[in-house]
């Protein structure tokens, strides 16, 4: 498995600043940092699933039709690795700015760049590193609380989930869409 | 190579199939051998409970899938692309351990009948001889309804299926589904609860006349009891059932309603963490003698001789052994003619459409693996008008509420934002207030959609890999379009604030897109040994000790899930094992004449 134990701080500070600017603080709840993103993502980086367990990871290794899915080399903790570090360098670079300084337009900017896959960096895929942070933002709010995020369920609190420690057979059905305004 | 103790029956594969298979030949007192190359996960799923249903573990990280890294299979659209593996799940997501794809399904269990069997020859009778596309290979199965109907029976008794019959010996049911193969007697159980969005969309399609009906599904909605004592709890409405084993006892699946039994028997051994990698065929003669493994525990290859072999693997892994073992003859689609990897298929299906609405609260987590409504009228009714959309086959609809696991299902209207304080607002608000309508359309085997051997890429013992080259032809285009124009009028009848529209799905049809586990074909049954790799009783043309059981011999892909069809097929399959070592034939059951140029069967070398 990669070695993770070297995530620089400056990194770590991007990823809290991302988790921050995607779900924000506000009357639903904590944002993203608060709720344990960044400590799920770090934990996530050591998971056998990120080492590429139970993945296919035989070449040779050739780009492929988008129909013919996920062919990169990199596990998913490498991608993720690098990902972090060449946004870091794209913010210092083309934004002339870092992860402490940049304002909310910036990691606006910066997140759009790399979902709509235009930053120019060799080595690393950005969209295919965009999905992978969106994923792990996204479990770090919602994943079971003892994968590291979603601090006290407060995640799924977001959502109104009650939690999988039980069944909700007895729970009420809820209700039927009520007069709305395009009655058939 | 270290050599066993000789078996009666060797079956590969721990799911519905093999199980259903072990546990009734364990009954006839045989000696048996059950192979699985994962693990046995029953004592843990007894055990841990809350733990199961963590969605990061079994949705995202798929610890109890296929593992990839010791096999897994290459794909490509077209014979003219290079086929790459597929490096993780996507599509489909075939089970690993005991009780194989059985144990993490859904449970939704749907008969197939001769609407399905009889494909080509009513086409016919009804369209005139002319094929939406030239190289569609349309056969019948040789198989009819009316055979497997008390098999289905024994299979619906044993996964526990709870639902809502709708024609019980030719008497329509009201509330059930007018256009299902008729039945000797109501479900095991009454159907469980649809949820407020189920009835919802139920009340809709009546205003369209259309025959609405709860999807039946292998999930008890009452304390019951197997005939084989197995006992289920009523299912607790959790809603991890797809991924997941279940922790309730609830939910049919082949560890506990088949594996378990078969253990009562002394004649039965299990070995989990076995990968079957051929079948060894007795020198140049038709049949077999056993199945070479390799223990994953230690690493030791060993060679199991048995009477019988019983390929009961996942529907790709049964082809890829065929083609390994070199069994039966390759197909070409040059020439069209040859079995092992022929009319590979797929579901077809459009995009669904989610409905939102500002008033409503659907408790989308308060479900089961099959909540949710249906209707048969575009699939199961004969009246229905091919004709006009112009294909073969059709496609069931359904509706209801979202499954609201939270990694799973985080619904939004269009124009939404993916992050920021918008997106926080809008998921929190929409989260319990969508539903969504979708579909399943059937196949038809294709010249160009077919598995064969890779010629680059190798699994964890130096095999090559399954290569599937697979798209959707013009048959699927044409369901899929019709789809997408049904679910468009469902959706405004059902008058949301706001939806997604259902785009029809063109080619090219895509391996990463999480869509079914109902892959089929591969081995397909037939009449005709030029052109199938089993008879109708799932006896290999080429080797008459060697039966394929599961989706793999499928003629074709219906649109209804193919569990429960897979669970008759086993119970006959059983049944037809049993009579033929009882009876010691020459070659194959029923008569029917063996494959002209094989040596003579009774003598093996």
């Amino acid at each position: 498995v990669t070695d993770v134990d070297s995530l620089p701080p400056a990194q770590v500070r991007l990823l809290e600043r991302f988790a921050d600017h995607m779900v924000p603080a506000d009357e639903l709840g904590p944002g993203g940092t608060a709720l344990g993103v960044v400590r799920y993502i770090e934990r996530a980086l050591r998971t056998p699933w990120a080492g590429g367990a139970r993945q296919y990871l035989l070449g040779p290794w050739q780009p492929g039709a988008p129909s013919q899915g996920y062919q990169l080399r990199q596990t998913p903790a490498a991608l993720f690795l690098q990902g972090t570090a060449a946004a870091l360098s794209l913010l210092e670079g083309r934004f002339a700015s870092n992860a402490e300084a940049a304002d909310a337009g910036q990691l606006e900017a910066l997140l759009q760049l790399l979902r709509d896959g235009d930053a120019a960096e060799p080595t690393v895929p950005p969209k295919e590193y965009f999905a992978l942070l969106y994923a792990w933002v996204m479990e770090g709010v919602f994943a079971d609380p003892r994968h590291g995020g979603n601090a006290a369920g407060q995640g799924w609190a977001i959502i109104g989930f009650p939690g999988s420690q039980g069944g909700f057979r007895d729970t009420p059905r809820g209700s039927r869409p009520r007069a709305s305004r395009r009655q058939p | 190579m270290k050599q066993l103790a000789p078996v009666d029956v060797a079956i590969v594969g721990g799911g519905w199939a093999g199980g259903i298979v072990a546990k009734e030949l364990g009954k006839a007192g045989l000696r048996l051998c059950l192979f699985e190359r994962g693990p046995d996960r029953r004592q843990q799923t007894a055990d841990v409970g809350p733990s199961l249903r963590d969605e990061l573990r079994f949705a995202i990280h798929h610890e109890n899938l296929q593992n990839l890294a010791r096999d897994t299979v290459t794909f490509r659209n077209h014979r003219l692309q290079t086929a790459l593996p597929m490096r993780r799940i996507g599509a489909f997501q075939p089970g690993e351990g005991v009780g194989g794809s059985g144990a993490h399904w859904n449970g939704v269990s749907l008969r197939w009948g001769d609407e399905d069997f009889c494909l080509a020859s009513r086409y016919r009778e009804r369209y005139g001889a002319q094929r939406v596309d030239a190289d569609m290979q349309l056969a019948d199965w040789g198989l009819r309804y009316d055979e497997l109907r008390p098999f289905y029976d024994r299979y619906e008794r044993t996964a526990g299926v709870s639902g809502w019959a709708g024609n019980i010996g030719g008497v329509l049911q009201p509330g059930g589904n007018p256009f299902e193969p008729v039945r000797d007697g109501p479900y095991p159980m009454p159907p469980l609860d649809e949820g407020v969005a189920g009835v919802w969309f139920a009340e809709r399609m009546l205003q369209l006349g259309l025959h609405p009906f709860p999807r039946p599904t292998a999930n008890a909605s009452q304390p019951y009891v197997t005939p084989d004592g197995v006992a289920y709890r009523p299912c607790a409405y959790c809603g991890f059932c797809d991924r997941f084993d279940c922790g309730f006892e609830a939910k049919g699946s082949p560890d506990r309603a088949c594996v378990d039994v078969a253990q009562r028997h002394a004649g039965f051994r299990l070995r989990s963490l076995a990968h079957v990698t051929r079948v060894r065929r007795r020198g140049r003669s038709g049949w077999v003698e056993g199945v070479e493994f390799i223990d994953l525990a230690t690493g030791e290859p060993a060679f199991q001789p048995a009477e019988v072999v019983v390929l009961a693997a996942y529907t790709l892994s049964n082809v890829h052994l065929l083609l390994v073992s070199g069994i039966g003859t390759p197909y070409d689609p040059l020439t069209g003619r040859g079995g092992v990897g022929r009319g590979y298929c797929y579901q077809s299906r459009s995009g669904s459409a989610a409905l939102f609405y500002e008033h409503a609260d659907f408790r989308p987590y308060r479900s089961h693996g099959g909540t949710g409504t249906m209707v048969d009228d575009f699939h199961g009714d004969p009246a229905f008008d091919r004709s006009v959309p112009g294909f073969v086959g059709g496609a069931t609809l359904s509706g209801g509420l979202v499954l609201g696991r939270p990694l799973a299902a985080r619904p939004l209207p269009p124009g939404t934002p993916a992050w920021g304080p918008q997106w926080k607002r809008a998921v929190a608000k929409w989260y319990p207030r969508t539903m969504v309508i979708g579909g399943s359309g059937s196949m038809t085997a294709h010249r160009w959609n077919w598995c064969d051997l890779d010629p680059t890429y190798r699994n964890a013992v130096g095999q090559p890999l399954l290569r599937i080259t697979f798209d959707f032809q013009e048959n699927e285009r044409r369901i899929s379009r019709f789809m997408a124009a049904r679910i468009r009028q469902m959706v405004q009848v059902s008058a949301p604030d706001h939806c997604t529209e259902p785009d029809a799905w063109e080619s090219p049809w895509s391996i990463a897109q999480t869509q079914s586990t109902h892959n089929a074909g591969g081995t397909p049954m037939g009449t005709d040994p030029s052109c199938s790799v089993v008879t109708p009783r799932c006896q290999v043309w080429d080797a008459p000790n060697l039966f394929v059981l599961g989706a793999s011999t499928f003629a074709h892909n219906s649109a209804n899930n193919p569990t429960a069809l897979v669970g008759a097929l086993a119970y006959r399959g059983a049944a037809d094992i049993l009579r033929w070592l009882q009876e010691s034939p020459a070659t194959l059951l029923d008569g029917v004449a063996s494959r002209p140029s094989l040596p003579a069967a009774a003598s093996p070398d």
